[in-house]
């Protein structure tokens, strides 16, 4: 309820803050560039995601487009389907097209994070990463290319998700849970609340846990399985994301017991998971905007080329941090049934810092 | 015929003296994975409560029967002595345009029946298109094939646009848990598919030409048949099971997927070579693969239902596999003629 509050403040201040930087951004392009700052026509903003088969990538893709048209400059998405050389050769060929890169990018791997940003600096570009990095190198070691690493609290996700499973299971039952690949981080970090919010109480019981590897057929037949083998005992269904909680609700609906077994995924908020928390068939997903993340990493390069934003004076909690995310219930699903429109994307990242909900921990 | 005269003296001269063994290895080759089979379902069934039941039974009958479909598919092209690798691919492809024409969110298309018949079309023409490269210009039929599973991916990423398809034709949404006949249709399906694939390859020419092919190649083309041809077929019928595959897989799912196929052709190609065809062609056949495709199906389900750690579960099924293949292979060992 809070994150909702804060996203309509956000959106107030950023109405605001558009007007004035409208103004801002036409004397930039059509003047000079003071004291070394990089100018609009010098500039790339490029996009970079692992599909975009994926819906959340797909509105991270979307989100950056609005944000790059908003001032004009050229967008160029790549897409490395899952393949870290890949990713790396494409950035390069764009690093060497001459142009500032300013490099928004949702790395295959955490290891794969220092290429990408030694790769950025040496061309005098600007980075933002998202989601995972190596634990032992941070954007100030590097230097103010590497703006800043933003992720998001897999935790909170799987903690907030799984209460509002157990509310809605009456506080009483038995639960299956589905998580991602193993070897994932968030998708352990999911699972560690999910653990968590199962410990403080005692009234639902873990009946089996096992990972469908984010695949919605693994987890279809996985439930399948399971269900023959729990019966009624089955209760709830906790996923570690949409896609595997559909795949479950499929299974849970061809067992004819759509409704009685209750269903939240911890992650993703995708158009058929917010549809299905319409319909009553699904209780939970989490919001960590993808147009919002498309969009602010391309803002905080964007601010950091310009000057706007002083990157080298930046605290460290503001260039290594969570972003705020939404749990997603019944209640509020109505605010999420349409995506946003441009206008409404390019507002929301005009503080490319206002969702910063606090260092990593 | 290649083979030496001093050859066939050889072989003649074993065959006469070692008669015996041999048909108890042929016995073997295809009784073994049969046996391997009931052997892994009794151990469940008596070491996992939950696996012996009519429920399960049926969740496995159930589960095996999209792999069914495509390892049906893989069979004829593998006993030609090709092998099909564009499984995924092509079951994006058709499900994608499957569901893009029947009625859906995304546009205002509704050919109902015709949709489900011009996907498994487009199947087809991934596999006639396979046949005609991998014979006309004589390219290996694996790199072929591997080459179609990337176009067939990255055309159905170009239909999925940036938003998921969902299906709403409502006929084929009731498929998904649907019955025909007190029968799950997918199992309907994977039966008629089967009982297809076995009548074809028992009682048809291009059964008998398809083994021959496999058999010996140059020898099948001084005997006159028209080897490419039959070739092109055989790709063709694969192409358009993958295809049926992913229109069915779709429907399951209720929207276009473009990873629909993901992990399936690992599936199909392991279970055929369980089930004891040779991937040298010429030997095995549908019921082996029938076979093949429920010892990975009980596997999968057996242990996920012992509760085993989920760490272990995949290494186990790997090395089960492992040492399946070993097994059924193990009488005939000495008769392949190239290991590949």
């Amino acid at each position: 309820m809070s994150g909702l509050g804060r996203r309509f403040a956000a959106l107030a201040v950023a109405a605001v803050a558009t007007m004035s930087l409208g103004a801002c951004s036409s004397t930039n392009s059509g003047g000079g560039t003071a004291s070394g700052q990089v100018s609009d026509d010098d500039m790339i903003m490029v996009s970079a995601v692992r599909s975009l088969t994926n819906p959340y990538e797909a509105a991270w893709v979307e989100g950056s487009q609005a944000y790059a048209d908003s001032l004009g400059i050229d967008l160029q998405t790549i897409v490395y389907n899952g393949d870290s050389q890949s990713a790396l050769s494409q950035l390069q060929s764009v690093l060497a097209g001459g142009k500032t890169v300013l490099l928004n990018i949702n790395p295959n791997t955490t290891a794969d994070t220092p290429a990408i940003v030694n790769a950025v600096r040496a061309a005098g570009g600007y980075v933002v990463t998202q989601w995972s990095k190596p634990e032992d190198i941070n954007p100030w070691d590097v230097g103010d290319n590497w703006v800043a690493y933003v992720t998001y609290n897999g935790q909170e996700e799987g903690y907030d998700t799984t209460q509002t499973l157990i509310d809605s299971m009456g506080g009483s039952g038995g639960v299956i849970a589905l998580q991602g690949l193993l070897a994932n981080d968030i998708s352990q970090s999911r699972f560690a609340g999910f653990e968590q919010a199962l410990g403080e109480q005692s009234g639902v019981t873990l009946l089996d846990q096992q990972p469908a590897d984010f695949d919605r057929n693994k987890a279809y037949t996985t439930t399948q399985t399971l269900l023959n083998q729990y019966g009624d005992q089955v209760t709830g269904i906790w996923a570690a994301t949409d896609s595997m909680a559909l795949g479950a609700l499929q299974a849970v609906t061809e067992a004819g017991r759509a409704g009685q077994v209750k269903i939240a995924s911890a992650a993703d908020a995708t158009p058929e998971g917010l549809q299905a928390i319409q319909d009553g068939n699904m209780v939970a997903t989490y919001t960590t905007d993808p147009y919002y993340n498309g969009a602010m990493g391309l803002a905080l390069c964007y601010q950091a080329a310009t000057g706007a934003l002083d990157v080298g004076s930046l605290p460290h909690e503001d260039r290594a941090f969570y972003v705020s995310q939404t749990l997603i219930t019944a209640d509020n699903v109505a605010d999420y049934a349409t995506p946003p429109t441009a206008e409404q994307i390019v507002d929301s990242v005009q503080d490319p810092l206002g969702r910063n909900d606090g260092a990593l921990s | 015929m290649s083979a030496t005269p001093v050859h066939d003296v050889a072989t003649l001269e074993q065959q006469s003296t070692v008669s015996r063994p041999k048909n108890n290895r042929r016995l073997l080759l295809s009784a073994g994975p049969a046996v391997a089979l009931v052997v892994l379902a009794v151990a469940f069934a008596v070491l996992t409560p939950g696996f012996a039941t009519v429920n399960n039974a049926r969740a496995i009958v159930e589960q095996a029967s999209i792999p069914l479909v495509l390892a049906m598919g893989s069979t004829l092209v593998v006993l030609l002595g090709s092998v099909d690798l564009s499984v995924e691919g092509v079951m994006a492809a058709c499900g994608l345009t499957f569901v893009l024409l029947a009625s859906n969110n995304r546009n205002d298309n509704d050919l109902g029946w015709l949709a489900f018949v011009i996907a498994i079309g487009v199947g087809a023409v991934f596999g006639v298109v396979n046949g005609l490269i991998h014979t006309r210009i004589r390219v290996p039929s694996f790199m072929v094939t591997l080459g179609t599973w990337f176009i067939g991916l990255g055309m159905a990423t170009v239909l999925f646009g940036t938003t998921t398809p969902q299906l709403q034709d409502q006929t084929f949404r009731a498929w998904a848990g649907g019955r025909w006949l007190g029968v799950p249709v997918v199992i309907v399906f994977a039966a008629l598919v089967t009982v297809g694939a076995f009548v074809v390859c028992r009682y048809s020419k291009l059964g008998r030409y398809t083994y021959a092919i496999g058999g010996d190649e140059a020898v099948s083309r001084v005997a006159g048949i028209p080897v490419n041809r039959f070739k092109v077929i055989v790709f063709c019928l694969a192409g358009a099971l993958s295809g049926l595959g992913g229109v069915l897989a779709t429907i399951r799912l209720g929207v276009g997927d473009v990873s629909v196929g993901s992990g399936q052709l690992f599936l199909t190609l392991s279970a055929v070579v369980l089930g004891g065809t040779l991937l040298s062609g010429g030997r095995g056949g549908p019921l082996h693969t029938l076979v093949g495709v429920l010892i990975l199906v009980v596997l999968g389900n057996g242990l996920l239902l012992s509760g085993a750690n989920p760490y272990v579960q995949q290494a186990a099924q790997g090395l089960v596999i492992v040492i399946a293949v070993i097994a059924t292979g193990w009488p005939v060992r000495d008769r392949l003629r190239v290991v590949k």
